[in-house]
């Protein structure tokens, strides 16, 4: 019997998972993707926020800690995360003689912030347009790629001996003894304890224990651009009346500096409604556009996620002994991910006696666009196939697509892992190529989303 | 010394230009000598269509160097045998053009798998994998190419339909394309390929000289040939 299961390898699950991994523990984690963070974590901006409202509410208290831990993280796990700080700009009189009142605000609940004069704002961002007012600027604010965070922490779960089994969907689960069996498409799993970080389907997954819970999606559309540099931060105008269910998104940047215009918030009646109308790209862009002289050049993709809705705050309980609910996992999810972690290991502290292991192994993503010269002669020289460029545009060598391959191997998690195209289509077909040759098949992301045979 | 960063169309006409000039030069590609025309020369249509650049390439003596030049300030070229730093100031930068991407192309809906750029699917049509068995081709500007990646895919038992179009469309599917709204009209695929026009492909860290797709990027070679000629005399 394991000691600890987990559902879902989302940026909740794997965090959760890394974490365990320091202990004495028996752990599993089971993923019906094909890699980690494919579902909800890919969608989402990729944001580390430096606040959420309102200040009283869980998700708050998780953002502000979990924002506080994500050097550390970064540093441990070898995610790549940037402290691009947020700019909020007044774009009225309104809004710019409340700058003060905003400022005291949060240094009242322990955000730290600084204004910025009209000449700063334009000076940070020169894109900005003229007749802004003045802005806020918010240095704790961070960019990461949501994939790679979510994998780098899979990655170390592993290197600890958890154990992770993807293509593995959750069909029932039964109380046995003290524990549980879980039902899945690859056989039986017992457990002493069950962790539901099942996102979207989180309600099914609490069912399956009497647990009566709904998760509503709510779709958040977002456009990337090509032009690095159209502004080095995040940038979001104050809005005249903040709207409760979502901070409105923004003129975001993506991790690796491109212009990321969104989120917007939708409705939507299915948990597989990720899809992109032209509607919704034309409200993003007239959303934001307004705020600039001029729009970013150059379109290179639009994609959509999902937050599982329920209700207002994360549900983080345990409504049957040994069965705990990590759900409704909403933005700042991203942020709040490594608190949460802690979190839950406070719960499981009165059922284990958490030993931390002695020998913590810490494996490290090896990307050659970061080496100097010397490390790169070396890793060519140990291994030929870093010298064999794949993506010219981000400076990915094949033997960084054949490593990301040890992560489910489809080929969502090789480009996101190892940033291999993510600018254009054109070393696509050879990473592909190189996925069939060592995987046997390529997948998008899940069974059934095969590329190429 | 002048340095051809690849070895296309563009690449291999500006060496040999250079060599008749008496100046030599080092020509480096990151995989083989021909570039984009090396992956047409496998598939017999666009063998036959692309001939007189194919001919060109593969009898030029220029000697192509297998070598990634990932940038020129400093001159930076990685390849299996390491990595070499030197000092060079005279580039020619023919790397080419690269598709679209299906968004700015204005394809919109899911994003599931099956939805190719024309230039992943013609590489992995030369490859010889399959990429579904109903495939829609929208493309976004009529060049010669579509007629014969038309008749290949209709050689090797695919059902196709070529749809020149300005209309933005709208992709439905679970895990793979199932159907595209396109126009008003929904049209039932396996797989779609987007031909939304081309790009230089012009990586950050290189700089030089543009030659090849550069004036006008597409895949109509005789326009090509006119930019390279344009850039060496």
């Amino acid at each position: 019997m394991k000691d600890v299961l987990i559902v879902g390898a989302g940026v909740t699950g794997s965090f959760i998972a890394k974490e365990l991994s320091k202990y004495d523990l028996d752990v599993v984690v089971v993923e019906r993707k094909s890699g980690p963070g494919l579902d909800q974590t890919k969608g989402c901006s990729g944001i580390i926020h430096p606040l959420q409202l309102p200040f009283s509410s869980l998700k708050s208290k998780l953002c502000l800690k979990g924002n506080a831990m994500m050097d550390a993280e970064a540093e441990e796990l070898g995610f790549t995360f940037k402290r691009v700080g947020l700019i909020l700009v007044a774009t009225n009189i309104i809004t710019f003689l409340a700058i003060p009142l905003i400022q005291l605000y949060f240094r009242l609940n322990g955000v730290v912030s600084k204004r910025l004069s009209k000449k700063k704002v334009l000076e940070m961002v020169p894109n900005v347009r003229e007749d802004i007012w003045g802005g806020l600027f918010l240095p704790t604010a961070g960019v990461v790629n949501p994939v790679e965070m979510t994998a780098s922490a899979i990655r170390f779960a592993k290197a600890n001996g958890v154990e992770v089994h993807y293509d593995c969907e959750v069909t029932g689960i039964e109380k046995k003894g003290e524990g549980f069996v879980v039902k899945t498409t690859k056989g039986d799993f017992e457990a002493r304890c069950v962790i539901n970080c099942a996102g979207l389907y989180a309600d099914d997954i609490a069912r399956m224990v009497g647990y009566e819970m709904t998760i509503t999606p709510g779709k958040g559309t977002h456009i990337v651009f090509a032009e690095r540099g159209f502004s080095n931060h995040l940038t979001v105008a104050i809005p005249l009346k903040p709207n409760k269910r979502t901070k409105g998104g923004g003129a975001l940047i993506s991790f690796d500096g491109k212009p990321l215009w969104g989120p917007n918030l939708i409705d939507v009646d299915s948990k597989e409604d990720t899809s992109v109308k032209k509607e919704e790209i034309e409200g993003i862009i007239g959303k934001f556009s307004p705020l600039f002289k001029r729009r970013p050049e150059g379109v290179v993709a639009f994609y959509a996620g999902l937050r599982s809705i329920a209700g207002t705050d994360f549900v983080i309980n345990q409504p049957v002994d040994g069965f705990i609910n990590v759900a409704g996992i909403q933005s700042p999810g991203l942020t709040a991910a490594p608190a949460i972690a802690k979190m839950v290991i406070e719960m499981l502290s009165s059922r284990f006696e958490l030993k931390k292991k002695k020998d913590i192994k810490k494996p490290h993503w090896i990307r050659l666009s970061k080496m100097d010269d010397d490390a790169i002669r070396k890793a060519i020289d140990e291994n030929e196939d870093f010298g064999e460029i794949v993506c010219l545009c981000n400076m990915v060598s094949k033997a960084e697509i054949i490593k990301a391959l040890e992560e489910g191997g489809c080929f969502d998690t090789v480009r996101h892992l190892t940033w291999a195209g993510m600018d254009c289509c054109k070393c696509h077909a050879e990473i592909m190529r190189i996925i069939e040759e060592r995987a046997g098949k390529v997948k998008k992301e899940i069974e059934g989303s095969e590329i190429v045979w | 010394m002048v340095v051809v960063v690849g070895a296309g169309y563009a690449g291999i006409s500006v060496a040999e230009k250079l060599r008749e000039e008496g100046v030599e030069a080092k020509v480096y590609e990151m995989r083989g000598k021909g570039g984009e025309l090396a992956e047409f020369a496998r598939i017999e249509e666009f063998k036959e269509y692309y001939a007189k650049y194919i001919e060109k390439v593969e009898e030029s003596e220029v000697e192509v160097i297998k070598g990634c030049v990932v940038s020129t300030n400093p001159f930076k070229v990685i390849s299996p045998r390491g990595l070499e730093v030197g000092e060079e100031d005279n580039f020619f930068i023919c790397t080419g053009a690269v598709d679209l991407t299906p968004a700015a192309s204005e394809i919109y809906g899911k994003r599931v798998a099956g939805i190719y750029t024309l230039e992943t699917a013609i590489r992995l049509l030369a490859m010889g994998k399959r990429i579904g068995n109903k495939v829609l081709v929208i493309a976004r500007k009529d060049e010669g190419i579509l007629k014969p990646l038309e008749n290949h895919l209709a050689d090797r038992d695919y059902e196709v339909e070529v749809l020149v179009s300005k209309e933005p469309a709208e992709v439905y599917g679970s895990r793979r394309v199932e159907r595209v709204e396109v126009g008003g009209e929904s049209i039932s695929c396996g797989a779609l390929v987007v031909y939304g026009g081309r790009v230089p492909f012009n990586p950050k860290n290189l700089k030089g000289k543009l030659a090849g797709n550069v004036v006008e990027c597409t895949y109509d070679y005789e326009k090509v040939e006119k930019n390279v000629q344009s850039i060496m005399f």
